[in-house]
């Protein structure tokens, strides 16, 4: 039997940085709770913006699109389609190098995480910096966000202060005070000479064709005041209707992200700019990526996903193990079940240990505020990868019990033997995964077997 | 890929499912009642300074608030008509010299569109706003809010947000976790953020 992989990552993990995601995680959830609470004590409020967090994104996808192109078009927005990463990718570089533009600045995004652009973009000769601190930290180190929220939660500051020293940032201060400062210099000259912005979306208002962007810091004001062109890409999920629906996801995103009641900044962009300092042109770009395949499957539920990374918050599998275990952009419950699907059914054995890394107890199904059934696609996803014969390490062979629980006769038969279990020599069994199961648990003695002989005589 | 093409995958893949009924909602649904409690100026007053905002309601005690924070030269947004007097105290430039001098103010000062109560923020759409750097790049950021113009509700702020370029709702300084999740303030933006209410 090998070990599968997120047990080994989860093994060899700093245990400094097992206790920051945790402290981090369990606060996050905490304050969610704290929050909800605060600002909808009447019983069964809350849940009823969940429920219409859900419906909502249950509801004419293609139209919304539809809707959202004509809109956006008409602000003056130039719209273009990407099928998958690649095009995504081919598309954006192609729009900096028309522009003859050098210099990119990021506004964090989880969908450009998903398409690999800042590699590309760099390769291709692009100055391309993320804004956002997290993302700045685990970018000039090459590394993945582990979590989706707060992408540096696996850093430390004193490796963090190194990376700033040897990145010529700054010289080594490991202060959370100065290393912010450090960065708001640093990065207020990318700002300055910035060409382009790249953004994300958190939603998409069809009605009135405008793309809404969630920080903390300011980040995207800040990029959005100072470049040319501003690229947005958005999978087509993130569409909704219009501004009225916008209130129930606005109340539910910071809550169940960070326990905030709002995020300090959210901005509302539709079109190119009309103060002096803004871009004076954008272009949406909207993504598949497999996200119609997902669309038409059983999962399509996770498309409502609004990447607030509570379920992860909530997730004792999570807490032990941390992001970079799930090996993939999206960690936690949602990484689970999202993963495999946009690998993609030819890739599906890169992540089929990944649904076993839970124990379905369902705490990320009770936070979601889109109240994504998440248990359910966990094992929805379990089922699929069975289905495709997909070699899972560490997977248990259940063939042989499968065999007699399908033979009635057999079964019958071979029941009175489970007495012998009281005679097999457990205790000598000192090796093993079973030998460390045993070594603090004595099994009681099996006096089953007896009851089909009692239900003839008194059923 | 092509426009049509790409709407088609998701009309197709959209038709696997039974068609489920846009839920009906009424705008109370969302609003938080102890939130919005106290009315529109109120709610807006607690909920701002919940985020470590600074309000102040009377030009002299922002002066001073300035000045304690020892602000010598500021730029002041070219839509904002009234200076209530601070170029008497501080030197004010009328343009963002983002060239020149984009470290060199003390302060920012512009005119808000309107603000919200139940999530205390300062709206700035473009239409009301000469230069966004104003209300960015400075240390310090002042929002000038007619209290006439507070809101109570979220839906209410919504109904009249997006109909410029650009807006933002601001609720406090910029601030990050994301070194040890320790809160530090000021990160790109403003690490002070102050309202003056007219």
């Amino acid at each position: 039997m090998s070990v599968q992989k997120i047990d080994e990552f989860c093994k060899n993990l700093d245990p400094v940085v097992k206790k920051a995601v945790r402290i981090a995680s369990i606060g996050s959830t905490v304050g969610r709770e704290k929050t909800l609470l605060e600002a909808y004590p009447e019983e069964g409020k809350a849940e009823h913006l969940r429920e219409l967090a859900n419906a909502i994104r249950s509801y004419n996808w293609a139209e919304n699109l539809e809707t959202a192109v004509k809109s956006l078009e008409s602000n003056g927005v130039k719209v273009l389609f990407a099928e998958d990463a690649d095009e995504a990718r081919r598309m954006i570089l192609d729009i900096i190098a028309k522009r003859r533009a050098k210099n990119v600045v990021k506004v964090k995004s989880m969908t450009t995480e998903e398409i690999e652009l800042n590699d590309f973009l760099i390769k291709n000769g692009i100055d391309t910096v993320e804004t956002d601190l997290g993302e700045l930290i685990i970018q000039i180190d090459g590394e993945r966000p582990s979590h989706i929220v707060k992408p540096a939660i696996h850093r430390r500051r004193e490796d963090i202060a190194r990376s700033f020293e040897k990145h010529g940032i700054s010289a080594y201060d490991d202060n959370p005070q100065h290393i912010t400062l450090n960065a708001r210099k640093y990065l207020r000259k990318k700002y300055l000479s910035a060409d382009v912005v790249i953004s994300g979306a958190n939603y998409v208002l069809a009605k009135e064709g405008a793309i809404v962007l969630a920080t903390n810091e300011g980040n995207s004001r800040f990029s959005m005041a100072c470049s040319k062109t501003h690229i947005a890409i958005a999978g087509f999920e993130k569409i909704i209707p219009s501004s009225r629906e916008l209130a129930v996801f606005l109340n539910l995103l910071a809550r169940s992200a960070t326990g905030q009641h709002s995020t300090v900044y959210t901005d509302f962009v539709r079109g190119p700019g009309s103060a002096k300092n803004s871009p004076q042109e954008m272009f949406v770009i909207f993504l598949d990526n497999g996200r119609s395949r997902i669309l038409g499957s059983e999962f399509s539920d996770i498309l409502k996903c609004m990447r607030c990374g509570a379920c992860m918050n909530r997730c004792p599998v999570f807490r032990l193990v941390s992001g970079h275990a799930y090996r993939a952009t999206y960690p936690g419950p949602l990484g689970i079940v999202l993963s495999p699907l946009l690998a993609g059914d030819d890739n599906l054995e890169k992540f089929a240990d990944l649904p076993k890394a839970c124990s379905l107890c369902g705490a990320c199904a009770d936070v979601c505020p889109a109240k994504i059934p998440l248990p359910d696609l966990v094992l929805k996803m379990r089922d699929k990868i069975k289905r495709a014969h997909v070699p899972v390490p560490n997977d248990i062979n259940f063939k042989a019990w499968a065999f007699l629980a399908t033979s009635p006769k057999l079964w019958r038969a071979l029941i009175p033997l489970n007495k012998l279990a009281n005679f097999l020599p457990l205790n000598a069994i000192k090796i093993g995964p079973m030998g460390r199961w045993l070594k603090s648990r004595t099994l009681p003695k099996l006096r089953g077997g007896n009851f089909r002989k009692w239900f003839k005589k008194n059923g | 890929m092509d426009k049509q093409i790409f709407i088609d995958k998701v009309r197709q893949a959209q038709g696997k499912h039974n068609p489920v009924p846009m839920p009906t909602f009424d705008e109370n649904d969302t609003v938080s009642t102890t939130a919005t409690r106290g009315g529109a100026k109120a709610a807006f007053m607690r909920n701002f300074t919940a985020n470590h905002g600074d309000v102040f309601e009377s030009c002299d005690s922002l002066v001073e608030f300035l000045k304690s924070k020892g602000c010598k030269t500021g730029v002041a947004d070219a839509k904002l008509s009234d200076l209530f007097g601070l170029e008497k105290h501080f030197e004010i430039s009328r343009e963002f010299d983002r060239q020149n001098n984009p470290d060199g103010y003390d302060f920012g000062i512009s005119k808000a569109s309107f603000a919200i109560g139940e999530n205390g923020a300062i709206v700035f759409k473009d239409s009301d706003t000469a230069d966004r750097l104003n209300t960015i790049a400075p240390w310090i950021h002042v929002a000038v809010v007619d209290s006439k113009s507070i809101v109570s509700t979220l839906p209410e702020g919504l109904a009249q947000t997006v109909d410029s370029p650009y807006a933002v709702y601001v609720t406090g300084p910029s601030k990050t976790t994301d070194v040890e999740g320790v809160l530090v303030e000021g990160v790109h933006g403003p690490g002070v953020q102050a309202v003056l209410i007219v």
